[in-house]
């Protein structure tokens, strides 16, 4: 059949509609953007701010149960090693002896030491770095196992202020463990120092 | 949708496809343009269509030019002002076979559907295409005239076909 471009063409398009699903699709798309969430905040930075702040007000307030304050505190540290483990920064000293590795940090207002928790990996020492866990100097001792797995353990000086709740292990307490960024975090006190480990979560 | 009616979606939906060449690329063009025109909404907008047309457009272009096939758009705006002839045959009222013409559609290029879409279909007089095109009204007869001399040849050659 021979027909005017115009008439061919309209009569081509006029096959095509948006379908049911189509529609319900857009407008759906139309609900989402256009909700009235109008104190929307896009900045993540302050979202962080946000929820500092209800976290303090609830806590002057009293409103903030003292178990749900102490879990708070115990994913911030978490996040804190994690993020320092996974960062990977360069070894200041690197060396598998732990007399040669603590030998180095001589900025510490404390001795570095084995831990009972760590004697049971199959992990071989690889070396240290200086670090920080809540604004106290910290060490930072890296481990490899065999498979090529690295697990760091951070030690720092207990001190109470910021430490108290982490359970302690002359108390016969267990190290408290949480999941943060993939990783399995193991927070502790012992013999008078502060320590996390952070290692791959096994599968 | 309470921005737009159903008439209108389908319209877009429709040029989409004389962009595009293709529904499921209208399609996407469509929600990436309808997405963008809700986020900004804009104020004092009295032709919404022609507003999202040129996001389509503008989106579409930008996918093909990330493809590095904008070449053939860029060759087809090069003006070629010798050759406008506007007095003969107008585009729109070249006669085609039905079959020839789904055929040819499908083997122009995305402004050349695109124009024949405006031309058409929204039934634009040059100098309105130039302003949404915001080119000159010359460039834009220029490329009817060369899409009506194209039309013409192929539905030669298909008749030529035909009869041999």
């Amino acid at each position: 059949m021979r027909n005017t471009v115009k008439e061919n063409l309209n009569t081509h398009l006029d096959e095509f509609e948006l379908s049911t699903d189509q529609f319900a699709s857009l407008d759906a798309l139309e609900k989402s953007i256009l909700s009235p969430v109008k104190t929307r905040i896009k900045n993540p930075i302050l979202w962080s701010v946000a929820a500092s702040l209800l976290v303090v007000s609830l806590f002057l307030t009293g409103i903030l149960p003292k178990g749900q304050d102490q879990k708070e505190l115990i994913y911030a540290i978490a996040q804190e090693v994690s993020y320092n483990h996974l960062k990977f920064k360069p070894l200041e000293v690197a060396n598998n002896n732990l007399t040669s590795v603590t030998g180095y940090f001589k900025k510490l207002d404390f001795n570095p030491l084995a831990s009972s928790q760590v004697a049971a990996l199959s992990s071989a020492l690889i070396g240290g770095r200086y670090c920080s866990i809540k604004g106290n100097i910290a060490a930072q001792l890296r481990m490899q196992d065999e498979k090529g797995a690295i697990s760091t353990l951070f030690e720092s000086r207990f001190n109470a202020e910021d430490f108290d709740f982490l359970p302690k292990l002359e108390e016969q307490q267990t190290p408290v463990k949480v999941h943060v960024d993939g990783q399995q975090v193991s927070l502790w006190v012992e013999k008078g120092l502060v320590m996390a480990l952070v290692n791959p979560i096994s599968k | 949708m309470k921005s737009l009616n159903k008439e209108s979606l389908n319209k877009l939906y429709r040029f989409g496809i004389a962009l595009t060449g293709s529904p499921q690329d209208s399609e996407d063009v469509l929600h990436t343009a309808i997405e963008r025109f809700l986020r900004k909404n804009p104020k004092n907008i009295n032709e919404k269509e022609a507003f999202i047309r040129t996001i389509m457009r503008n989106y579409w272009y930008d996918e093909i030019r990330k493809q590095k096939n904008h070449q053939a758009h860029v060759e087809s705006l090069q003006v070629e002002q010798g050759d406008i002839d506007i007095n003969k045959e107008r585009l729109e009222d070249l006669i085609i076979d039905q079959h020839d013409f789904q055929k040819h559609w499908q083997a122009l290029q995305a402004p050349q559907r695109e124009l024949l879409y405006m031309h058409c279909v929204l039934e634009y007089s040059a100098q309105e295409i130039a302003d949404e095109f915001n080119c000159a009204r010359g460039t834009i007869l220029s490329r009817i005239h060369r899409l009506k001399k194209q039309l013409q040849q192929l539905s030669k050659l298909a008749s030529k076909g035909a009869l041999s």
